[in-house]
């Protein structure tokens, strides 16, 4: 099963051009998607979630139309939105088996099997009883990060299901994300950069609703390998290397700035050729826009 | 700076939806009362004129005892709970205001606000009785004989004299109740709870001899009323405002006095910290069973999207919403109230006059339908708007939308969670109605009148009017302005059919099936009773189809991408 958008396009009522011409096909297993707050991320994963109508293009989903055949696709899919509520007065066990019958598992034994194993998995197994209510941010986040996986779904879109889990909770959904299976597409949105680093074999990059990149992390780094140059420079000079050079990224390192910059040769003797990381890519690509 | 904290309460109140509404729901019962025969001062004489200081002083002390007492402890109780509700309490807590400020703007924001909305009733009786255009069939106009010259200080006296003085007592206590206790829930109920008491107070006082007591200590005033007026001929009653004085004035005074302490005592001990202990502490809801088996993998399951697949999820959340609605805070709270107002009616049925009325079945029925109508209709907007809007309010709509279920079947879950809540409360109502009739000493109980009354026409009645809420609420898209559409419906079938359109085809579920008497059963009605109803079931039934096709799923509320997507559903 492949998924393909085609010229995916989306303008909202105040003029907001979320999605320009996205065209993207998705194979099976893992899929990153990154860029920046506002990049259109959202938007792509709850037109693929069947939750949002595009002004035009197709996305299709082996043989199922995505726009028409919603109910198809439900059938399949398990999503987890960027942002949700849940019944603040209802324990996370009978929410998880009620949201379970409505994705088709009719058969009790299962149900209870599958909502019990999530609970573990997800580390709600002692808060099952506790009321939604009174779940912190993190324990709803992996409450539904629960829901999306009920039913063996295949085609899982989860919108930054990293936010707000502490580092020990991260690995262990990347864990539960990476032994979801070959024949799976998951589509993973985030800005976190490690997370497609650790996870994915595919990816793009989106920015103001445009595919920035398109293909696998190591040939994103292989494309700007031996061009990322760095530099520790004052504070005052900042402004000038950023309308000198393509800088892609500047962070303090103990009170000074560090910059990296893409160019094809060593612009002076100050600059120290690096081994480009992800975050070299992702940089270099939004600021290409 | 307590100004700016006033301001603010004003400010935020007047851009509340409720405060409106509370408003107009005032006007709507001074209306109602003063253009209609509901209440009857003195008798069917003539003499003691229906805009007299006397009646208007009466109807006012009762309208705004009932109805007042709710919005005081709606508009009160909630000025300090809110911030908990909204969680907004860390970011005034660590503001460098006083506590003082705090209370105090909010006390005084919100108790010009429920002055303002308690004024609704000044004009609604005001407008009931001398309608402009009086003599015009538009209206059901008052009798001239029965009125007098209008003079409006006769309205503005019992106002300044009763409703501000009860509006500030209650208002403290509610006030105070809700700023300590930090409970939403304290709101709904205490109301109730003080409508009660002071019914329970009425019952003993009216055995005190010493009647002067008996005045002092009611807390609006309707006995130093009583009291003070006692012997006062109907010239005295035509010509006289009640003046602050005698047992009025003494009660006045004592009940404001305690709505001073009431006030103090919340300046005292109200607590800025957002923490306080609880009064009685909850073990913490931890399992201490722990299985350690994130190794092994998700197990594989049955998929079944067939009809027994959707038998079930139609059960499973016909039951999820039905617990949502009954243990939801306000329902509990308008079935109490529809319940005590059953019961006092029932108790009070033949305490009129010395006629003794036979409890017959016909007459419970009546009892019910008059009773608990109006209490039906308003469980019946406000839930339709619930239901609709569900998934939405608690967030959890991209999740739910996102499950493989047809649009229709949360809808009907909806649909039916309603159907089995009108049921259960028309069992309690038989229920009541029955102990109601053995207690008078009657026992020729009709059990099928009840059930063909109350569900044929009742129940039924109240499905098409759901139905019909959730077309509008699925349409309009805004809970909001759909009930307020709900209402202006309901009040244009009245207004249109005295408009002389009277045409049954024309008027929202005209289908009456009559009363039933113990002569003739329910004679000629029935049969264009069921044609009717026929008719305006399959017109709803048409309605909820369309709400079905354009019911937002997901996150476009765009009419032009709901109609698109309403053209997907139909070629499935």
């Amino acid at each position: 099963m492949q998924l393909t958008i085609t010229n995916l396009n989306k303008t909202y009522a105040n003029g907001v051009q979320a999605l320009k011409d996205v065209n993207l096909t998705i194979e099976q297993g893992m899929f990153g998607l990154l860029g920046p707050n506002g990049a259109g991320k959202s938007s792509l994963m709850r037109t693929i979630s069947t939750l949002q109508e595009p002004d035009t293009g197709e996305i299709s989903l082996g043989d199922i139309n995505v726009l028409t055949q919603k109910e198809e696709v439900r059938k399949v899919l398990g999503y987890l939105p960027q942002e949700f509520g849940v019944y603040p007065k209802i324990d996370a066990e009978t929410l998880l088996d009620h949201l379970a019958v409505l994705k088709g598992i009719t058969n009790r034994k299962e149900r209870k099997e599958v909502v019990e194993t999530l609970l573990q998995k997800t580390n709600l197994w002692q808060a099952r009883k506790k009321n939604l209510g009174g779940y912190s941010g993190g324990m709803k986040q992996r409450f539904g990060i629960a829901q999306a996986l009920l039913a063996n779904p295949k085609l899982i879109i989860v919108d930054e299901p990293t936010a707000g889990l502490d580092p020990a909770e991260r690995n262990r959904f990347l864990n539960l994300l990476s032994e979801l299976g070959e024949n799976t597409i998951v589509i993973l949105s985030t800005h976190i950069v490690d997370d497609v680093k650790e996870l994915c074999k595919d990816m793009a990059i989106i920015n103001r609703g445009q595919v920035m990149y398109k293909g696998s992390p190591d040939d994103a780094i292989n494309e700007i390998g031996g061009k990322v140059w760095k530099k520790r420079i004052t504070k005052a000079e900042l402004e000038d290397y950023k309308s000198n050079f393509n800088v892609i990224s500047d962070r303090m390192v103990a009170g000074e700035p560090v910059i990296h910059i893409l160019a094809d040769s060593q612009p002076d003797g100050g600059f120290a050729s690096i081994e480009p990381n992800l975050e070299d890519v992702y940089f270099s690509k939004i600021l290409a826009a | 700076m307590w100004y700016e904290i006033f301001k603010f309460e004003l400010q935020y109140r007047r851009k509340r939806m409720a405060t409106w509404l509370y408003f107009f729901v005032m006007v709507l019962i001074g209306l109602l009362t003063t253009s209609t025969d509901v209440i009857q001062v003195g008798g069917v004489s003539n003499q003691l004129k229906e805009n007299s200081p006397y009646t208007i002083a009466y109807i006012m002390l009762i309208l705004t005892s009932f109805f007042g007492t709710f919005m005081a402890s709606a508009i009160m109780g909630v000025a300090i709970v809110r911030d908990f509700e909204h969680k907004t309490e860390g970011m005034f807590f660590t503001k460098p205001i006083s506590k003082f400020d705090y209370i105090f703007g909010r006390f005084l924001g919100s108790f010009v606000i429920l002055i303002f909305v308690l004024s609704g009733i000044i004009f609604g009786m005001m407008l009931g009785s001398h309608w402009p255009g009086i003599t015009e069939d538009f209206w059901p106009a008052r009798d001239p004989e029965k009125l007098q010259a209008f003079s409006l200080y006769n309205y503005l006296h019992p106002f300044l004299v009763f409703v501000i003085p009860n509006a500030f007592i209650t208002g403290a206590l509610f006030f105070m109740v809700g700023g300590l206790s930090r409970r939403m829930v304290f709101i709904y109920l205490q109301a109730m709870l003080f409508l009660i008491l002071q019914g329970a107070a009425d019952v003993l006082l009216g055995d005190l001899d010493k009647k002067e007591i008996a005045a002092w200590v009611d807390p609006i005033g309707g006995r130093a009323f009583n009291f003070f007026t006692e012997y006062w001929t109907i010239s005295e009653k035509n010509t006289i405002n009640v003046p602050m004085a005698g047992a009025v004035l003494v009660n006045r005074l004592i009940w404001i006095g305690i709505g001073i302490i009431a006030f103090l005592a919340t300046l005292r001990f109200f607590s800025f910290n957002q923490v306080i202990n609880p009064i009685i502490r909850r073990k913490p809801g931890l399992d201490t069973e722990f299985i350690k088996n994130s190794r092994i993998a998700l197990p594989k399951v049955t998929l079944n999207f067939g009809f027994s697949a959707q038998l079930l999820e139609l059960r499973r959340m016909t039951i999820f919403y039905f617990k949502n609605i009954i243990r939801d805070i306000p329902f509990i709270g308008i079935v109490a109230t529809g319940l005590l107002l059953f019961i006092f009616n029932a108790a009070l049925m033949d305490s009129f006059d010395d006629t003794k009325l036979i409890p017959t079945t016909y007459s419970m029925i009546n009892l019910i339908q008059g009773a608990f109508g109006i209490f039906f209709f308003i469980i019946t907007i406000m839930y339709a708007g619930e239901l609709i809007w569900k998934e939405r309010d608690v967030r959890i709509n991209l999740i739910h939308d996102a499950m493989p279920v047809p649009t229709a079947l949360p809808m009907i879950a909806k649909f039916l969670a309603m159907l089995v809540t009108y049921v259960g409360i028309v069992l309690v109502l038989i229920l009541m109605a029955i102990i109601t009739q053995a207690a008078k000493g009657y026992f020729n109980f009709e059990i099928g009148v009840y059930f063909s009354s109350l569900f044929g026409d009742t129940i039924h009645g109240m499905l098409l009017w759901l139905l019909m809420a959730f077309f509008v609420q699925i349409m309009v898209n805004n809970k909001i302005a759909g009930h307020a559409v709900m209402i202006v419906i309901f009040i244009a079938m009245a207004v249109i059919s005295n408009l002389g359109v009277e045409h049954s085809l024309l008027l929202f579920n005209s289908a009456n099936m009559g009363s039933y008497s113990d002569m003739n059963k329910y004679g000629h009605f029935l049969s264009p009773f069921s044609w009717l109803s026929t008719y305006w079931t399959a017109f709803t039934f048409l309605l909820f189809g369309l709400a079905v096709l354009f019911a937002v799923r997901g996150t476009e509320e765009l009419f032009k991408f709901r109609l698109r997507i309403g053209k997907y559903r139909l070629t499935l």
